[in-house]
C-alpha cells in the first residue's frame, strides 16, 4: 500500500458523514431501550441519555435553519452552532450527576443487586446518617 | 479558532469535560456495586469522547475544508460508540438476568 496516512485523511474528508450519523441513531436507541431495563441502571443518568436525543433533534433544526437562513454549515453560525451544542452540555451534566456516588441509599423504583455474601452498610447507621 | 465565539467554546469544553468525569463516575459506580459490566459501559463511553475531541480540533482549525476527514471521523466514531453503548447495555441486562433474583444465600 502506498497511500500515506495524509492521502487517506484526504480521501476521508471526500466522504459523507451524514449517513453515519444518521445510522448511528438507530444504536443508540437500543441502547436507550436495554439500558432502561436494567434496573442498577441510575434512572437520572437514563433521563440524560435521553435528554442526548433532544440534543440530536436542536442540532438538526438549528443546521436546517443555518442553511435556509445564511446559507452555512452550522458549525460556522456560531450562535445556532453555541445554543444547540449548549443541549449537550446539559444532557451530559445530567448523565454525570446521575452517576454521582451517593450516600444515601437507591433511589425509589431502583433495586440493588448484591452479589451473594456482601454485606452493604445499612441505612440507619451513623456514617451514613451523619451525610444526609 | 475564532469560528467559535467564547461562549460557545465553553459549552464544547464544559460538554467534552463532562463526559470523561460520567466515563469515570460509571467506573466508580460499578466499583461500588461489585459489578464488572458498569466497566464495559465506562469503555464503551471512549469512542463519543475521541469523537468529540476529533470535532473540537476541528473546530479549532476553524471549520477548515481541507480537515473536513476529522468531521467523517467523528461521524464514524459516533455509530462505532453507539453500537458499543448498545452491546454493554445488552450485557448488564444480561448480567441482570444471570444474577440471582435476591442477595440472601
Amino acid at each position: 500500500m502506498s497511500l500515506s496516512l495524509a492521502d487517506w485523511f484526504q480521501r476521508l474528508g471526500g466522504v459523507d458523514p451524514a449517513p453515519f450519523f444518521v445510522l448511528s441513531l438507530l444504536p443508540y436507541l437500543a441502547f436507550l431501550w436495554w439500558a432502561q431495563k436494567v434496573r442498577a441502571f441510575p434512572r437520572l443518568a437514563l433521563r440524560g441519555f435521553q435528554l442526548t436525543l433532544l440534543f440530536v433533534a436542536v442540532t438538526i433544526a438549528a443546521a436546517v435553519v443555518a442553511q435556509l437562513a445564511y446559507g452555512r454549515q452550522l458549525a460556522d453560525v456560531d450562535p445556532l452552532h453555541g445554543g444547540a451544542e449548549a443541549f449537550l452540555t446539559l444532557s451530559n451534566l445530567v448523565v454525570l450527576l446521575g452517576f454521582r456516588p451517593r450516600q444515601d441509599g437507591p433511589l425509589p423504583g431502583e433495586q440493588v443487586l448484591r452479589e451473594r455474601g456482601t454485606v452493604r452498610p445499612d441505612p440507619e447507621d451513623g456514617a451514613s446518617a451523619s451525610a444526609s | 479558532m475564532h469560528a467559535l465565539s467564547l461562549p460557545t467554546w465553553w459549552i464544547h469544553i464544559t460538554s467534552v469535560l463532562e463526559w470523561g468525569l460520567a466515563i469515570l463516575a460509571v467506573q466508580a459506580y460499578g466499583r461500588l456495586r461489585r459489578e464488572g459490566g458498569w466497566r464495559w459501559l465506562s469503555l464503551a463511553m471512549v469512542p463519543a469522547l475521541v469523537s468529540a475531541m476529533a470535532a473540537c480540533t476541528w473546530h479549532l482549525f476553524d471549520n477548515s475544508e481541507a480537515l473536513k476527514g476529522l468531521v467523517v471521523l467523528q461521524a464514524g466514531l459516533t455509530a462505532l460508540g453507539n453500537g458499543a453503548l448498545a452491546l454493554a447495555a445488552w450485557n448488564l441486562l444480561r448480567l441482570q438476568r444471570l444474577a440471582p433474583e435476591d442477595g440472601t444465600p
